[in-house]
Order: C-alpha cells, then sequence, then structure tokens
C-alpha cells in the first residue's frame, strides 16, 4: 500500500513543470490556460505544493537566524562569481578593440622583456618545440578553494575560451605532485585513492593550465590552496 | 542596468556575444538571485558551507546553460528548477546523512483492511479518488510536507526548514496528523466501498 499513496505525492504525466505552471497561472499564456491551470492547482496536492515552494523561494525572505550564514554564502557568491565581468583593461587587450598591429607588437615587446629583464629561474617553462610561453589568460579556479567543509570529489574551474583541453595537478604543501591528469573538461575527478589523501586540516595545493589544439598553454590558474576542516569545526 | 527585466538582461548578454563581453549582464542579474538562492541552498542544508557549495554550483550550471534559456519562460522560475533539482540530487547522491530522518508511510490499519484498500488501489481509478481524498482530507501545511517527503524524498529536517515549520517536532508532526486523517478517510471509503459506493469527495 506503501507504494501506491506515495505515487499520489508524485508528479503526473498531465503535471506541467513548474515554469509553465508559474507562467499560465500568472496568465501570460491566456485566460483559458489560466483558468484550467488554476483547477489543476486546485485538485492536484503535487502542484499546489510545487507552486508554494516556488513562492517562498522568489519571496526570498530569510529569518532572524538565517541573516547571517545567507549572508556569508551572498558574499561569497558575489567574491566568486561565473561571471565576472571582463576588467576594462582586459577589454583593451581584445583583438577585436585594440589593432591587430598593435596586439603582434604588445606581444613582441612582452616577449622581449621576458627574454632580456627576468632572470632564467623566474621563466615560464618552456613549451613543446622550445618556445617561451606567453599567457594569454588566467584561469579562474571555482572550487575546492580554502577552507572547505566537504571532503572534494573533483576539481573545478571555468572553461576558458582557446584551451582544447586542461592539464590539472595536486600536490603536497612542498610542491611534491600527488597527482596530475589532462582532461578535456573544465573539471577533473579525483581517483579514490588520492581523494582518500585529502584528510582534515592538511592543506594539499593544486593548479590547472588550459592548453589549445596546438599544445600551447593560453591560461593557468596559478597555485591554489584548500584546507578540509574537521567536521566540527565548521 | 537596474531598469532591465531578467530576460531583457539575459537578452543583453546574448547580443553582446556571450562570455566574457556579455558577462556584466549575467552579473548583474545572477546579483538579484544570490541572496534567494543562497537561502533557499542553506534551508536544504543547515550548514553555512556546504550551502555556499551547492548555491556555487547552482550559478555555475546556470551560466553554462543559459543558452537553454527560453525567452517565453521567467527566468526565476528557470534558476529555481536549477537549485531545486540540483539540491535534491546532490543530497541524494551524499551519504546518509545521519541529521536526516525520514517516516514510514504505512498507515496505521489494521492488516486484513489494509490488504483489501490495496487491492481496490490498484485500479487507476481508485487512484484517481484516492487522490481527490487527499486533497480534501488534508490542510495545505499537510499536503506540502507530504509531497516533499514521500513525494521528492526530502528529509524531515530539511522539510521543516525549507517550510520554516516552527513547531517543535517540525515536519514529523505534520505526517503524523496526515497520517491520522489519511488512515481513517480510507476506513470510511472501504467501508462505503463495500456498502457499493467509492472513494468520493466530501467523505
Amino acid at each position: 500500500m506503501a507504494n501506491r499513496i506515495q505515487e499520489v505525492f508524485r508528479p503526473r504525466a498531465e503535471c506541467p513543470p513548474v515554469e509553465e505552471l508559474v507562467l499560465m497561472l500568472e496568465g501570460s499564456s491566456g485566460r483559458e490556460q489560466k483558468r484550467s491551470c488554476e483547477e489543476h492547482v486546485a485538485h492536484c496536492v503535487r502542484c499546489e505544493a510545487e507552486v508554494a515552494l516556488f513562492r517562498r523561494f522568489e519571496s526570498g525572505q530569510p529569518g532572524r537566524e538565517e541573516r547571517e550564514p545567507v549572508e556569508a554564502i551572498v558574499a561569497r557568491l558575489r567574491k566568486q562569481s561565473p561571471a565576472k565581468p571582463v576588467r576594462w583593461w582586459r577589454e583593451v587587450w581584445r583583438p577585436r578593440i585594440l589593432m591587430p598591429a598593435s596586439v603582434a607588437l604588445a606581444t613582441l615587446a612582452v616577449v622581449i622583456a621576458i627574454n632580456v629583464e627576468m632572470p632564467p629561474l623566474l621563466r615560464e617553462p618552456s613549451a613543446p618545440g622550445g618556445l617561451d610561453v606567453v599567457r594569454s589568460g588566467r584561469l579562474v579556479v571555482i572550487a575546492p578553494v580554502n577552507d572547505i567543509s566537504q571532503a572534494p570529489r573533483e576539481l573545478r574551474w571555468q572553461a576558458v575560451r582557446g584551451a582544447a583541453r586542461y592539464r590539472v595537478r595536486l600536490l603536497e604543501v612542498d610542491k611534491t605532485e600527488l597527482w596530475r591528469a589532462t582532461v578535456t573538461d573544465s573539471s577533473a575527478t579525483l581517483p579514490p585513492e588520492i581523494a582518500a589523501r585529502v584528510t582534515p586540516l592538511k592543506t594539499l595545493l593544486w593548479d590547472v593550465e588550459g592548453i589549445d589544439e596546438t599544445g600551447r598553454p593560453v591560461a593557468s590558474s596559478g597555485i591554489q590552496s584548500f584546507r578540509l576542516l574537521r567536521r566540527n569545526s565548521q | 542596468m537596474q531598469d532591465l527585466t531578467d530576460e531583457d538582461l539575459v537578452a543583453n548578454f546574448r547580443s553582446h556575444g556571450g562570455p566574457p563581453a556579455g558577462n556584466r549582464w549575467v552579473d548583474e542579474l545572477f546579483g538579484r538571485y544570490h541572496s534567494k538562492v543562497a537561502i533557499w541552498c542553506y534551508r536544504f542544508t543547515g550548514e553555512r558551507d556546504l550551502a555556499g557549495d551547492l548555491a556555487q554550483d547552482v550559478f555555475l550550471r546556470a551560466y553554462r546553460n543559459i543558452d537553454s534559456f527560453r525567452g517565453n519562460a521567467k527566468f526565476s522560475t528557470w534558476l529555481y528548477t536549477i537549485a531545486r533539482n540540483h539540491c535534491i540530487n546532490e543530497m541524494k547522491s551524499r551519504a546518509v546523512r545521519p541529521e536526516q530522518t525520514s517516516e514510514s508511510i504505512e498507515l496505521d490499519i489494521e492488516d486484513g483492511v489494509r490488504e483489501s484498500i490495496l487491492a481496490s488501489l490498484e485500479r487507476e481509478q481508485s487512484l484517481q479518488s484516492m487522490r481527490a481524498l487527499v486533497n480534501e482530507t488534508l490542510d495545505d501545511t499537510e499536503k506540502r510536507v507530504m509531497v516533499l517527503h514521500f513525494g521528492d524524498e526530502i528529509g524531515l529536517e530539511t522539510v521543516t526548514r525549507l517550510l520554516q515549520l516552527k513547531n517543535p517536532s517540525g515536519a514529523r508532526a505534520y505526517i503524523m496528523s496526515a497520517k491520522r486523517k489519511l488512515s481513517a478517510a480510507l476506513l470510511r471509503w472501504k467501508a462505503k466501498e463495500q456498502r457499493g459506493g467509492s472513494i468520493s469527495r466530501g467523505e
């Protein structure tokens, strides 16, 4: 009997998704659709609950005890938005703004400056073919970073234009390499034996580099660090 | 930019060629929903750090899939669907959380009668009538608690937070009360069926 009663609370084939439900209830699909949707919601416990829950989401008022954690989460979201606007000084370097000749000139100047001014130890590693690497972008990591409460199952970052694949490394704090992988997606799943190395209060490092079709690095994250908190220290 | 609707911001993002040139439109758009998604994820998990992880995932998914947003829908419902599904799936995919408890839907009806009711419910028509019975018998909060817990298999503590139930035992109390009402209603229905009727509204 349990399963049959449970079915009463599950969506049926005729239950529209909540996106359509809300539109119809607001009358965007016409008066007749609105009336028939109201009729459906009045007799469907499932859809009534769906709409009520969406209204709670939409009203979005935190309770008194929720204010502090919600503010902290919002601050984190602002800091790590996946849609961070491009800064004007980066925009300037886009080829559509700067004439191609200027870009070539600037690149040449950077290459010369690196070769002339930088001590050999500070140079980027050579790309295949012996050419020096000229970074064209910063790769933004998503997680894990800083203190985290859940052991990560994967390393994630924002995809960058022009990267055909990504080279990702997990390192000890002394930069000893624990694991590396090359992936085409913007995340890399940690193998179980490596994930097991992530233990509470141990800081680990990681970095990721985007590589284009020719094997040339196009963006790099730089070294990132994270630490798994103890369960009771959150 | 503040005067633009959510849907206008998505349109501007697209007309500026998407990322990265159009990012400022989506950044503004996402900013309007930071608090809503944060509240949702916090109520879902009850943990600040985990809620932050989930909220970040929600916006990342939205950013990656913004091409699938259809202009004839509302952005708020589109984002809500992502948040809702992501939180439910993530919580299910994690190991069983000790603080999440569940309740059985078994009603307090003696075995013989229960079997007989079960046989009746195998008929689709009876199941439809059962839906009507539930709708008429339970109050709004009981219905919502039952949908979230038995329909979506969301833990009782999460249901309590999502619906902001303030009573001491939270969602569990509503389930107990709903089960009592349903047991009584089903027994009345069975008695009537034996007299030749069927489940009907207003029983």
